[in-house]
């Protein structure tokens, strides 16, 4: 019997999610002093330390969430794949400078 | 006879382990992971072969998975603060408009592309773990993976190659 696609799917679409969650606090970051300063966890390092770990903690948490919510579901692999590369994307475009530095 | 002038400095080690030493590794570990994820397939190998190869890339994932991380914890706690004290790199560059872009494009690219190499190498060590043998008999999964292999690594290398210019422009001592 074939594994359950399920767990993989939660792996991928957490990667997918964090990497916008990651992209999207970039962004507001650079848009927002408030942003900013409740981002800055270590003061040395600035709104990168709260960016990073939050990404991280995104990545976990909803890696767990998504294993408990997708259980036992039939699931299109074509669908989570192109929904992951596609988040992957969304957070690689808004961390680029150009991009998050025109916000 | 001999000077000191080949010594480094604290600073300029930690430089050299996340740089150098977890960079290198991830980097190097790719081409061997890559290769394994690519030919695991069960057209071409033996059930024993199989089992003993799921062992060794569930292995490789998880290292390079936590190399990323260390790389990229070491780089953003221990490295990034040097570089952004007064008086550090950072200040450095900027002062210098001939040199700003190094700061602006350069290390602001460098301390966000590298986080999604950690990330996803996590995703493919766990779907690696859960497949096992599996994953020898679900050629798209395994091609996927690779291929987010490959994203991990060209995201590394982003961080790598411009960690590694802007040290050659000012170094973090």
């Amino acid at each position: 019997m074939k594994k359950p696609f399920a767990v993989a799917a939660a792996a991928l679409l957490a990667a997918g999610v964090s990497s916008v969650v990651f992209g999207v606090l970039t962004a507001l970051t650079a848009a927002s002093q408030s942003v900013a300063d409740a981002l800055t966890f270590m003061p040395k390092v600035g709104p990168l330390s709260g960016q990073g770990l939050s990404a991280a903690i995104v990545f976990l948490g909803s890696w767990k969430l998504l294993a408990l919510a997708l259980r036992g579901k039939e699931l299109s692999e074509r669908r989570v794949l192109v929904a992951t590369w596609v988040m992957v994307g969304v957070g690689v475009v808004l961390t680029f400078p150009p991009v998050y530095q025109s916000f | 006879m001999y000077n000191t002038s080949m010594e480094l400095s604290n600073r300029e080690t930690w430089a050299i382990v996340h740089g150098v030493v977890f960079g290198t590794l991830f980097l190097f570990g790719f081409s061997g992971l890559f290769s394994g994820l690519w030919g695991f397939r069960a057209a071409v190998l033996t059930p024993e072969g199989i089992t003993s190869r799921a062992g060794k890339l569930t292995m490789g994932a998880w290292v390079m998975a936590a190399i990323a991380w260390f790389a990229v914890f070491s780089g953003t706690w221990m490295i990034f603060p040097w570089y952004m004290e007064t008086g550090g790199v950072a200040r450095e560059l900027l002062a210098d408009p001939a040199r700003s872009s190094w700061q602006t494009f350069g290390m602001e690219w460098k301390m966000h592309i590298a986080w999604f190499a950690p990330i996803l190498a996590t995703a493919v060590a766990i779907c690696i773990s859960h497949f096992r043998e599996e994953l020898a008999e679900r050629d798209s999964m395994r091609r996927t993976l690779a291929w987010m292999l490959a994203a991990a690594f060209v995201c590394a290398g982003i961080a790598g190659l411009l960690g590694a210019l802007i040290t050659r422009v000012e170094p973090v001592r």
